[in-house]
């Protein structure tokens, strides 16, 4: 496979002609914040910083239809009604420019979900088949970045359709799937000498901090479940707000509710949070998960023990599958500055003499 | 029918009544006849009934799949959906999505005998299996149901037990806490009941639903009568919204309530995170 | 090591002191410890002596600690306070959300704190190493070398404003008074809004609310919002907002947060330094205290005796006007 090149001054009309075919995301800054946004002809793709929001958005909406209804009354008996439902339209096919190797490796986890646990979902898995990634590679691991202890890297491939290398005046682009040749046909052959600049680059990479073991966690963390004094503490300063989950690559828990419209109305599905008490909040008020001790708890839970628990890793495998691709944003955007990390080093720790 | 798991099967109500100030029981068809004779469900499996406009609420199957005239629930008047359902009247259209869940192993408990221990609308997943249980009675022993209420007023399906009582197969034993006059049966709470008939561990099964609270009581004096992990099963309720294990919140560790229940053993129970 | 310095790091000592004999009385105290990197505090639990040794207090310390304490009522604490969160407390009191009589507040007079925000416009700080904070310096260490940030290009719009550096209430002052430095507010940021025109002012909130992801950190992060689960972005019934992530949800619960802080909001700010896509919301809540500033000549988390001006109402307003025709 040839490696292409993509110019960084033949970006925005490169995703222009992206957007022929797709609906086109890409990161753009807006304030203080870099977020996706559909492609519009005045958008400058930005690709400086890790978008703020994780590319999710893409195969799991913030809200989307799951059906619509409509009521009709009989004519020769009002007190009568009919009632007529609509499946949601089929997707339009996705193309996500921008992401970085943490957010595309997300896609498989989100699978596991909605693909793989039992019951297909049908909406994710027509997203899924129709949503592209085009990636670009990390340069560097910002203070909360821990791809590595999730078993992925800045440079992992897994889940993207292209990877895009920073080198000198552009991106050297490699197609790692059929889809990812066709998207990088339309760009020119990448020079002799941007691809040694890419050699030299991976040559010497982003040196990582260590790497805890992490098969003790599930474990370790059902041994400190009961100690409720530990989630009080480590949930001391969490605000129960939807931040973590919310920018989530991986998050995927969502809610329905009906919006009517008089006789009309829509049955969505929304992003929802296990950090709110809502989520779990039952109708004659008993809440298996009352404070934010619980819901942190079950958070961190879901991550690193219940997950790996679901989908065991391979005999032998160096580490568990965990629900988490170390994007960090839960630990950059948490108002109150909450680290998973910390949180799983100290189940790591306190769990041992359980 | 639909590929799509969110999407319910249209439903007629076709009767609708009161049990208790706050309970309201709902027999209800699918709108399309192949595919409620095509219907099939074990005893002890939810379904999640929708009005449209406002939203959906999982409730268990409380006829048995031996009786297919109609699917019935009952709902107590609790939440937004509830409300709601609670103003619904015969003829009108409701969603359906099921069966969901697991279901009673009625398989493994057939020649033993059967304890049911039920309180308030917990007697709505025993009543399935009761039934169920009724129409295939030569594969049981005997059967023996505790049930109680707050008060005569809070206890559902009056009738049947009436019925159940007569039948002369199974035994009926009525409780409550704070008995109206004329009230020719127990006073108390189900829990001390069960302790005082002192019913037998051997070879017999304890299948109890109820209030919280009461579950928590009824394994108690279920354990002192001798009763082993494996002889004593619940059901779980939980808030739930998609029913098919996907939007999150039902789970208790990696198990989800509407997949991998609502019925557990003790001993199933016992072996999850303690949350409940 | 610079003469500030040296006194700081005697007052954190001495915090850490005052907490510990404060230990027998308390549940615990929540106070500040480090974050996951030097830029980045974090709110801690102190229990025990070991605990209190992590306690810090300097220009990072920015979260308002008074947001966890409706929360934690019915618990006996202490409460790590600069003077912009003793306001907050001041207006808990107000209102009765909290006892006055379960809390050990230390109160900790306040240089500024930073607006990381500000930080990252002048410098990346992914890879921050290190930071000090030493008379009206920055210093930064950083991959690539040290950087050094004037103090007043960094510090919260809220300090460059502040009167009220010295908490209002406490029970242990740690740490000299300082004069407050902060002019007098004139609301200048709104008064360069306001200027627009109504279309370019509604176009701009449309572009700003439109990155809003509903997580609600604004109104989590609010020491005063205490209507829990039963406010009305959760409520079903009544049914306010819709799940839909369209702007006229998002729009319609921010206006309604201003409307239900005004004369309440003490303009801590931790509803927009928690947005995580950088929506400045305080905007509209500052529009609001000035306009309750001008009809009521009133100031909210100041005086624990005051009542709220919507608290109550007189019969006869100074600066409200009303048509006589009410009778």
């Amino acid at each position: 496979m040839v490696a292409r090149f993509l110019a960084d001054e033949a970006v925005a009309a490169q995703a222009a002609a992206w957007a022929q075919d797709y609906r086109l995301l890409a990161p753009v800054r807006e304030g203080q914040a870099v977020v996706y946004r559909p492609w519009a002809p005045d958008m400058h793709p930005f690709l400086g910083r890790p978008p703020s929001s994780s590319a999710k958005q893409a195969l799991l909406p913030q809200t989307e239809d799951l059906l619509t209804y409509t009521y009709r009354k009989d004519h020769t008996d009002l007190t009568r009604t009919e009632v007529f439902l609509a499946e949601p339209l089929p997707p339009e096919p996705t193309l996500v420019l921008g992401c970085r190797p943490c957010d595309a490796r997300g896609r498989k986890l989100l699978d596991r979900v909605f693909l793989e646990r039992g019951v297909k979902d049908p909406l994710y898995a027509a997203k899924r088949a129709n949503t592209f990634f085009i990636t670009l590679a990390c340069e560097r691991m910002e203070n909360t970045c821990f791809c590595h202890w999730t078993g992925g890297g800045p440079t992992s491939e897994e889940g993207s359709d292209v990877m895009l290398f920073a080198v000198s005046g552009g991106f050297v682009a490699r197609a790692l799937t059929k889809t990812g040749e066709k998207l990088a046909a339309a760009l020119p052959e990448a020079t002799p000498s941007a691809l040694q600049e890419l050699e030299a680059k991976l040559a010497s990479p982003v040196e990582p901090g260590p790497v805890p073991d992490l098969r003790a966690a599930p474990e370790r963390f059902l041994a400190l479940f009961d100690d409720l004094d530990f989630w009080t503490d480590q949930s001391a300063r969490c605000l129960s707000c939807g931040v973590c989950t919310y920018l989530c690559p991986t998050c995927s828990c969502f809610n329905i509710t009906d919006e009517n419209f008089g006789l009309k109305g829509k049955r969505l599905r929304t992003w929802d949070t296990c950090m709110s008490a809502l989520y779990t909040l039952e109708g004659s008020g008993h809440n298996p998960r009352v404070s934010r001790a619980h819901r942190l708890r079950n958070r961190v839970g879901h991550k690193f023990c219940y997950h790996p628990r679901e989908f065991p890793a391979p005999d032998g495998a160096r580490q568990p599958e965990v629900s988490c691709t170390g994007c960090g944003r839960c630990i950059k955007s948490c108002p109150v500055a909450v680290d998973i990390r910390r949180i799983v080093l100290d189940i790591l720790e306190k769990g041992e003499n359980k | 029918m639909s590929q799509n798991p969110y999407m319910p099967q249209l439903a007629t109500i076709i009767e609708a009544f009161d049990e208790t100030p706050d309970i309201k029981t709902f027999r209800v068809v699918l709108q399309d006849e192949t595919a409620m004779r095509a219907f099939c469900f074990e005893p002890g499996q939810v379904a999640q009934l929708s009005v449209f406009g406002t939203g959906e609420s999982t409730f268990v199957i409380c006829s048995p799949p031996t009786r297919m005239e109609y699917l019935q629930f009952s709902v107590m008047r609790v939440g937004e959906l509830t409300h709601r359902l609670h103003t619904l009247k015969e003829g009108d259209p409701v969603g359906l999505r099921g069966p969901l869940g697991n279901h009673f192993d009625y398989r493994a408990m057939r020649g033993k005998d059967i304890i049911f221990v039920g309180g308030g609308l917990g007697l709505a997943p025993l009543r399935t299996l009761l039934l169920f249980m009724l129409d295939n009675r030569p594969d049981y022993g005997k059967i023996t149901l505790i049930y109680g209420g707050r008060t005569t007023e809070h206890l559902c399906f009056k009738d049947e037990l009436r019925e159940w009582a007569e039948r002369g197969d199974m035994r009926v034993e009525l409780t409550v806490d704070n008995p109206d006059k004329g009230w020719a049966h127990r006073v108390g709470v189900v829990p001390a009941v069960l302790a005082e008939l002192g019913v037998s561990p051997e070879n017999a099964v304890a299948v109890t639903c109820g209030p919280p609270i009461m579950i928590r009581f009824t394994i108690q004096a279920l354990e002192q009568l001798g009763f082993k992990d494996e002889q004593i099963v619940t059901t779980l309720e939980r808030r739930m919204k998609c029913g098919v294990g996907l939007c999150g919140r039902c789970n208790i560790g990696e198990k989800f309530v509407c997949v991998d229940g609502p019925v557990f053993t003790q001993a199933q129970l016992k072996g999850l995170p303690q949350e409940f | 090591m610079a003469e500030t310095d040296r006194s700081e790091n005697e007052r954190v000592a001495r915090l850490r002191a005052t907490v510990v004999r404060e230990l027998p009385n308390v549940d615990f105290v929540l106070g500040y410890a480090r974050g996951f990197d030097p830029l980045h505090a974090t709110p801690i639990t102190v229990r025990n002596e070991q605990d209190a040794e992590r306690l810090i207090f300097d220009a990072t310390c920015v979260e308002n600690l008074a947001t966890s304490l409706y929360g934690l009522r019915g618990k006996r604490m202490g409460l790590v306070v600069k003077g912009c969160d003793s306001r907050s407390v001041v207006q808990l009191l107000q209102e009765k959300l909290v006892d006055r009589e379960n809390l050990v507040i230390f109160g900790l007079p306040c240089d500024g704190v930073l607006d990381l925000a500000k930080v990252r416009v002048r410098t990346d700080i992914a890879e921050v190493r290190g930071a000090e904070f030493t008379g009206e310096e920055v210093r930064l260490l950083l991959p690539d070398g040290e950087k050094v940030l004037p103090r007043r290009d960094v510090l919260a719009d809220k300090c460059l404003r502040c009167r009220y550096p010295n908490p209002v209430v406490y029970n242990h002052m740690i740490g000299a008074e300082r004069t407050p430095q902060g002019e007098e507010d004139a609301y200048a940021d709104l008064e360069s809004f306001e200027k627009l025109s109504a279309q370019e002012r509604f176009d701009f909130w449309k572009r700003q609310m439109s990155r809003c992801i509903r997580c609600y950190a604004c109104r989590n992060a609010c020491p005063l919002c205490v209507c829990k689960h039963v406010c009305l972005a959760d409520s079903r019934d009544p049914h306010w907002l819709s799940a839909e992530a369209n702007l006229q949800e998002k729009w319609l619960f921010q206006v309604m947060h201003a409307l239900h802080l005004a004369g309440r909001c003490t303009e801590c700010g931790e509803c927009q330094r928690s947005c995580p896509m950088g929506i400045p919301i305080l905007l509209l809540k500052r529009k609001m205290n000035r306009e309750l500033k001008e009809i009521f000549n009133y100031e909210a988390g100041v005086d624990p005796e005051a009542v709220p001006p919507l608290h109550t109402f007189q019969m006869e307003e100074d600066k409200i006007k009303d048509r006589g025709q009410l009778w």
